[in-house]
């Protein structure tokens, strides 16, 4: 049985009945950073892996303090903010010897797992495209960033949206070789807009839009391959509502279901002695892809792929 | 020509109709407009003569041997363009010399040179001018309706996906070692059967340039403003007829608009097992305040039956009036002197998109639409 420790995490109720379903898991303790930012010796102690969702900010160290103390780490998206940081972080945890898996919670939703499988089956052909709609309650994505006031800059949303990055490379099977991306104000929030293209012809568009009012979000998945395509759409899964005026969507929910999938990754690969399906190094490429969509943000122009970086094309 | 408030019955001359019929059709199902006569140059190629000739028979019409005797013979008052794409705007031109109102099959032109000539001639002749387009679809009045309403508050950004479950010929890379490429305009002559030749012609044409106008048209009815500048991605990934004659089946460009709106367009041809009818085709809108996700083809019926044909589509749209709009459209702006729903100006600048798009597609950076002064 791996004991896990929760670090940071806001829905410790889930994960509880998450890890009902999860025979090799128990959940042992949940905690938070103490006030220097580190975790104390004891609640490291007390288990055999750590899940990190604390924010970004403390993620490096308390990943780096996880390894240490031998403890296998899921860590949340965007566990270092250098290339840098990324690498020390990395070759830590393989000197420890431990399972370092990044988390990837879109990758485990039952329908965009449906659509890897069909494409690694040979079912849709080679990808040609992939869309993404990713929109979310703006009081989700505060809670996110840890921020109650949340007035988010460009750069913000490029960390929210790391997740629908991540799915455009785990989809291609490569980083994109050009990258144009762009935002606006939208209400009293922003928007963000990237534009992919990969080597053999592949593109893809994700926008993201953390505006919306009410408790549920909005997401949108297509894949057009050369002799298919997959739809993973809210607006096909929704049910109707017909109370006070015009009638409202009801959205089937799969984020839970992603979350334990993304566990389950976890527990098996530590159980197989294996490298789980996200590594650090999927998390380093997707540190120097966000750091490429704010810098085609930030001179307005698109940005390509020569050597080992991401240059400007104009 | 009829005085611009006359209410009666507009004289229309169909020149050339090559391809798919529905524009002409359109027109005529229409009370207020009378098919009289089809016409063609004389130096078209037999092919072209049989298919003109053909719906003349069918609407009971002459078919003349000359564009310039028909536009002056038969009392036409609009002509309806719906040759190659190649030939569209120099027809057009030629009936707006005459005096007439035209209207025009989609695209424009494949030359933006050939755009300017007709917003040119156009505006001198004081004439009105409508490429044929989708705008009154149900879905896209209803979310014309719903933005006006203030649903999303203030809109700013437009995504269109704009996929065709069409096969266009054998699948990429199918050609044999020795093989020559697929001639473009034999295979789109062979598609007449079954309709799925917009891009009939000599010169090739790819999506964006054959369909592109539909959602560009969507984008710009409910923005209200031009795109100044796009990023593209364009390739042949489907079929070998586009990978030989060096046009796209599958293209994605962002929108920078004008005004700080932004958008995006999915659109490709992209095989008829790619989809259950015939294609996703959907809307998605930021404001503000909201967003709204929009199916085109809705709304529609569902069929299914023992021995249904595999190309027969399960869903059948319904309640659609869009010709009949357009042509309401068209006859008020006649009538009233008053601006057609896509006009030889926005008709232009969509064009330009298109090219800009597809010059970026080739340059890998982002293109600056060339607008009209």
């Amino acid at each position: 049985m791996i004991r896990l420790a929760l670090v940071g995490c806001s829905n410790v109720p889930l994960y509880e009945r998450l890890a009902r379903r999860l025979p090799a898991a128990d959940i042992v303790a949940a905690v938070d950073p103490d006030s220097s930012g580190a975790l104390r010796e004891a609640d490291l102690a007390s288990c055999d892996a750590v899940i990190i969702q604390s924010s970004a900010a403390l993620r490096t160290y308390l990943t780096a303090q996880a390894a240490e103390a031998r403890k296998h780490v899921l860590v949340a998206p965007s566990f270092a903010s250098t290339i840098d940081d990324a690498d020390r972080v990395i070759e830590s945890c393989r000197e420890a010897g431990i399972c370092f898996m990044v988390g990837q919670r879109k990758r485990f939703l039952p329908g965009v797992a449906t659509i890897k499988q069909s494409l690694a089956d040979g079912k849709l052909g080679a990808l040609g495209l992939l869309r993404v709609h990713r929109w979310e309650p703006q009081a989700s994505a505060g809670a996110a960033l840890e921020d109650v006031s949340f007035e988010p800059v460009l750069e913000d949303l490029v960390e929210l949206a790391i997740e629908e990055v991540d799915l455009a490379r785990w989809l291609f099977g490569s980083s994109p070789t050009i990258i144009h991306a762009t935002g606006c104000e939208l209400g009293e929030g922003r928007y963000l807009q990237v534009h992919f293209g990969f080597s053999a012809g592949g593109m893809a568009l994700i926008d993201y839009a953390p505006i919306l009012p009410g408790a549920r979000g909005y997401f949108s998945l297509s894949a057009i391959g050369s002799s298919g395509a997959a739809y993973a759409d809210d607006h096909h899964n929704a049910h109707l509502l017909f109370r006070d005026g015009d009638p409202t969507a009801l959205i089937s929910d799969q984020e839970s279901e992603s979350l334990r999938g993304q566990i389950e990754e976890f527990i098996r690969a530590i159980s197989a002695g294996r490298a789980p399906a996200i590594t650090g190094a999927d998390g380093r490429a997707l540190l120097e892809i966000s750091t490429a969509i704010q810098r085609s943000i930030s001179c307005g122009s698109s940005v390509a792929r020569q050597g080992g970086s991401y240059e400007p094309t104009e | 020509m009829s005085p611009p408030n006359d209410p009666g019955v507009f004289r229309v001359a169909v020149l050339s109709v090559v391809k798919h019929a529905y524009v002409p059709l359109g027109v005529a199902a229409h009370p207020r407009f009378e098919l009289v006569v089809v016409a063609d140059d004389p130096d078209q190629p037999d092919w072209v003569h049989e298919r003109n000739e053909k719906f003349a028979r069918e609407q009971g019409v002459p078919y003349v041997r000359d564009v310039e005797s028909a536009l002056r013979d038969h009392g036409a008052q609009v002509a309806v363009v719906s040759s190659e794409a190649e030939r569209h705007s120099g027809l057009s031109v030629r009936a707006v010399d005459a005096g007439l109102h035209v209207i025009q099959d989609k695209p424009m032109s494949n030359r933006l040179s050939e755009c300017d000539r007709v917003v040119e001639a156009v505006e001198r002749k004081g004439v009105k001018f409508l490429m044929w387009n989708r705008n009154f679809l149900p879905a896209l009045v209803d979310a014309r309706e719903a933005l006006e309403r203030g649903v999303v508050g203030e809109p700013r950004a437009f995504h269109v996906d704009f996929y065709f479950s069409k096969d266009a010929g054998p699948p990429k890379g199918s050609r044999g070692a020795g093989d020559p490429p697929m001639d473009w305009l034999e295979t789109l002559k062979a598609a007449h059967v079954d309709g799925s030749d917009g891009g009939v012609g000599r010169d090739p044409l790819g999506e964006l340039q054959i369909e592109g106008c539909y959602p560009l048209a969507y984008i710009r009815m409910l923005a209200g403003v031009d795109v100044r500048r796009v990023f593209a991605r364009t390739t042949a990934h489907f079929h070998q007829l586009n990978a030989d004659n060096g046009v796209e089946d599958l293209a994605t460009v962002t929108l920078e608009m004008e005004g700080g709106l932004l958008g995006t367009l999915a659109i490709g041809r992209i095989g008829a097992a790619s989809h259950a009818d015939i294609g996703e085709i959907k809307l998605h809108i930021l404001g503000s305040e909201g967003g709204l996700v929009i199916s085109e083809a809705r709304p529609e019926v569902g069929i299914y039956y023992r021995g249904q044909p595999a190309k027969e589509f399960r869903n059948v749209r319904l309640a659609d009036a869009n010709s009949f709009l357009l042509m309401e459209d068209f006859a008020h702006a006649i009538d009233d002197d008053a601006e057609t729903i896509l006009g030889a100006r926005a008709s232009r600048a969509i064009t330009a998109t298109v090219e800009a798009a597809i010059e970026s597609g080739r340059s890998g950076r982002a293109v600056v639409v060339n607008a009209l002064d």
